[in-house]
């Protein structure tokens, strides 16, 4: 009996020092992800004399080159001024500036994407654009200024402007007979057409994230559906598109899983899918490997119900903002900085090394003579959309409850059904003006 | 543990009792010893506090405010009352993550046991490259949990599969199965992955338990007649109950609340069809910004955490009873 107990104990210490163990490697694990540099807290107020400004973006390939480019630049000509930035990813930075914001310690520039600047700008941790001096709202697209503007008030300019066009493989529309498609009809005759046992006709961004919503954005809102009434029939229509596609087996099951880039694109560039949706971030992969712009691939901008009607796509690209809560030396050579991308050649070389297009139309003009690949995309930013009109800050809690009603509606549910619950979870959203 | 303590209990009971006819040398060194005991608590209950008391507390107050962007750079935001706890428990995504987590737990628990206790048993008995193995099976603990599910997403996934390349070799099904694009083969999916992810808990635990069975009980059992069998369920088992109470106890705690084998395997995907409750709740705060939903429902998932906590206590009182005797 004594010894069978005394045996127990030290199989039960095994289960402690394991039970120990696990909780430290999670400890660790938790503290590593947290732990990272604060900006924004040098005071500086004498504008002569040095001023260190933080900056925030998640970017990466040649958006990444673009802004070391610009901030070397930057600081050669206003060597008063030293830019420290941070790149956190994508996922991160969200959540990391709103970190900053419940601890009063924004980064003097925060480089965000367009959907999220109500809600950070809700946060009151903002500085309004409006009241510095020289700003000005004239030469910029429409849709540039109201993506930036929460509650009248002007937040941020865009660094650049981009949208989602459609993608096709030339040779294997050719083989398939099939020109490139404008109308649903044609979409989702071409798509058929074009699938082969070595590979789908399309592929599409179906994944339960943002990405999702903002490819369905252009067929519905095209087709006069808005995001305020999903149940409808200008609604039902667009989703039932997809539904098709994935049905007939002109796209793969596996758009659900598949994310812009790189998925998509690694499906297009191995010939794995005959049309993708896809955007302009995505032109460094097809010239890294030697694909060229109406040779290889050509682009049409997202098929709409009947011919005739406009395309309206949502407004991608990302945001320059000033935090508040520096000096104001550093609030103004933030300002600096972020008026100094607004002078066309540097939108223009910036935006190129970036693979998005400028905001103001004017130098779109410059920027199309050495880039007609980008004759799609400007077209279609024109008159694009930003996301957050309607619901501002919850935004991102309607486009889950359409995300989600995408995947239930590919794995079987009804389209009606599936947009029914998400009608059901919008009514409940309230509207944070954008 | 009460080996040690014993006999300063012991001591420390004499001295209050001599306590009031004591000198004043002797009882302020009593002070002074008491006071270092106090002292040395003091890290631990510091620890404890920072890291264990403020979050949940934290957690706590959160669930009843009505937060947004707006509040978030305040300290506190409007009460809300039991709104968050209401709303939350009827979304039925919500609902569906709670149901969903137990079943989860339950099928990951009961195939956790059964092959790690076999693969214990298989390492308790002699044979060549028996250490070479063992050390192998511990693998699947050692990967990164977010790791583990990026690999199995490449390994389950329709197109060029390696399981699906598997199984169709082999003539066992016709077609690739979607694993991780259906919600029915999505949950069975990640079930699985979490299942090979906890074996080694069990089988190294139970192991070390198997090692401490006396040979001279199964021998006896052997000579009195006992079958292989009999000696597994009249022998082994009953002595190596303790262990395996506590292990179901520890894997239950860890299993309710996995998250990062989800979130790198099907992010809660297709159409919330694998979110359990931590994911859920990590999506309310972190993707729609709903502090107050997400901490409400993180309130639960603790809730249901803590009911281990007294039976594990429990399980424990009882060994240690055993151990005084």
């Amino acid at each position: 009996m004594r010894k069978q107990h005394r045996i127990g104990r030290q199989a039960r210490t095994a289960v402690a020092v394991a039970g120990a163990t696990l909780l430290a490697v999670t400890a660790a694990a938790c503290s590593s992800s947290s732990s990272s540099s604060a900006g924004g807290s040098n005071s500086n107020s004498n504008s002569n004399s040095k001023v260190t400004i933080t900056e925030f973006d998640y970017y990466t390939g040649g958006a990444n080159d673009a802004i070391n480019a610009y901030n070397a630049q930057f600081m050669r000509a206003h060597p008063n001024i030293t830019v420290k930035r941070t790149a956190v990813p994508y996922a991160n930075l969200i959540t990391k500036i709103l970190q900053d914001a419940s601890a009063g310690d924004m980064p003097n520039l925060l480089i965000i994407d367009n959907p999220n600047v109500p809600e950070v700008a809700a946060t009151g941790q903002l500085v309004p654009l409006d009241t510095m001096p020289g700003f000005t709202t004239s030469g910029y697209t429409t849709g540039a200024i109201s993506e930036c503007t929460y509650q009248g008030k002007q937040y941020c300019y865009p660094i650049g402007t981009n949208a989602v066009g459609l993608f096709y493989n030339k040779a294997m529309l050719a083989a398939a007979h099939v020109s490139p498609p404008t109308t649903w009809a044609q979409l989702q005759a071409d798509a058929k057409a074009a699938t082969t046992s070595s590979h789908y006709g399309i592929a599409f961004d179906a994944t339960n994230d943002e990405q999702s919503t903002w490819q369905l954005e252009p067929f519905f809102w095209s087709n006069g559906a808005s995001l305020t009434n999903v149940s409808t029939p200008q609604f039902q229509q667009a989703l039932q598109v997809w539904v098709n596609m994935v049905k007939d087996g002109s796209a793969s099951k596996s758009v659900l899983t598949w994310g812009q880039d790189p998925d998509l694109t690694q499906q297009f560039l191995h010939s794995k899918a005959a049309m993708i949706i896809d955007g302009p971030w995505i032109f460094p992969e097809l010239n890294a490997a030697g694909w060229k712009y109406n040779q290889q691939y050509g682009i049409v901008p997202i098929p709409v119900n009947k011919s005739g009607q406009k395309v309206i796509a949502p407004l991608g690209g990302e945001t320059a903002d000033i935090g508040a809560g520096g000096s104001s030396a550093q609030q103004h050579a933030a300002w600096e900085w972020i008026q100094g991308l607004q002078q066309p050649a540097t939108m223009e070389h910036v935006t190129s090394m970036m693979y998005y297009l400028p905001s103001k139309p004017a130098v779109v003009q410059q920027y199309l003579q050495g880039g007609p690949e980008y004759n799609v995309f400007a077209q279609e930013t024109e008159n694009a959309r930003p996301r957050t009109t309607e619901y501002g800050a919850n935004y991102p809690k309607v486009s889950q409850a359409i995300w989600t009603a995408i995947q239930s509606a590919i794995t079987g549910t009804s389209v009606s059904s599936a947009l029914q619950t998400a009608q059901g979870t919008i009514s409940g959203i309230s509207k944070v003006s954008g | 543990m009460t080996r040690i303590s014993a006999p300063t209990r012991g001591t420390g009971a004499a001295a209050r009792r001599k306590g009031p006819a004591a000198t004043p040398a002797r009882s302020r060194r009593y002070r002074l010893r008491r006071l270092a005991h106090w002292a040395f608590l003091l890290p631990a209950g510091a620890y404890v506090l920072f890291a264990f008391a403020i979050p949940v507390v934290y957690n706590l107050v959160l669930s009843f405010e009505q937060t947004s962007p707006a509040t978030i750079s305040h300290l506190t935001a409007p009460f809300a009352g039991w709104s968050n706890y209401t709303t939350t428990l009827k979304d039925p995504t919500a609902d569906s993550a709670i149901v969903r987590t137990f079943s989860f737990t339950v099928l990951s628990l009961l195939f956790q046991f059964l092959i790690g206790f076999g693969l214990a048993l298989l390492f308790n008995l002699r044979f060549p490259l028996r250490r070479f193995a063992r050390s192998l099976i511990l693998v699947p603990w050692l990967l990164p949990l977010l790791v583990t599910g990026v690999i199995f997403k490449f390994l389950f996934q329709l197109e060029a599969g390696a399981v699906n390349q598997v199984l169709v070799d082999l003539h066992l099904i016709h077609q690739p199965v979607g694993f991780v694009l259906s919600p029915g083969w999505a949950y069975v999916t990640v079930l699985i992955t979490n299942i090979w992810i906890g074996v080694p808990f069990f089988t190294v635990l139970l192991y070390s338990a198997l090692q401490d069975v006396p040979p001279e009980l199964t021998e006896a059992a052997r000579i009195d007649g006992a079958g292989p069998w009999q000696r597994l369920t009249r022998v082994t088992l009953p002595v190596i109950r303790p262990v395996i109470e506590v292990v179901f106890v520890l894997g239950f705690v860890f299993t309710v609340k996995v998250f990062d084998v989800v979130i790198g395997l099907t992010n809660g995907g297709p159409a919330n069809s694998t979110q359990l409750i931590a994911t859920w709740a990590y999506n309310l705060s972190f993707q729609n910004f709903n502090y107050g939903a997400g901490a409400a429902l993180s309130t639960v998932l603790l809730l249901i955490a803590l009911v281990a906590a007294p039976l594990y206590i429990w399980l424990n009182r009882e060994s240690l009873r055993g151990d005084a005797l």
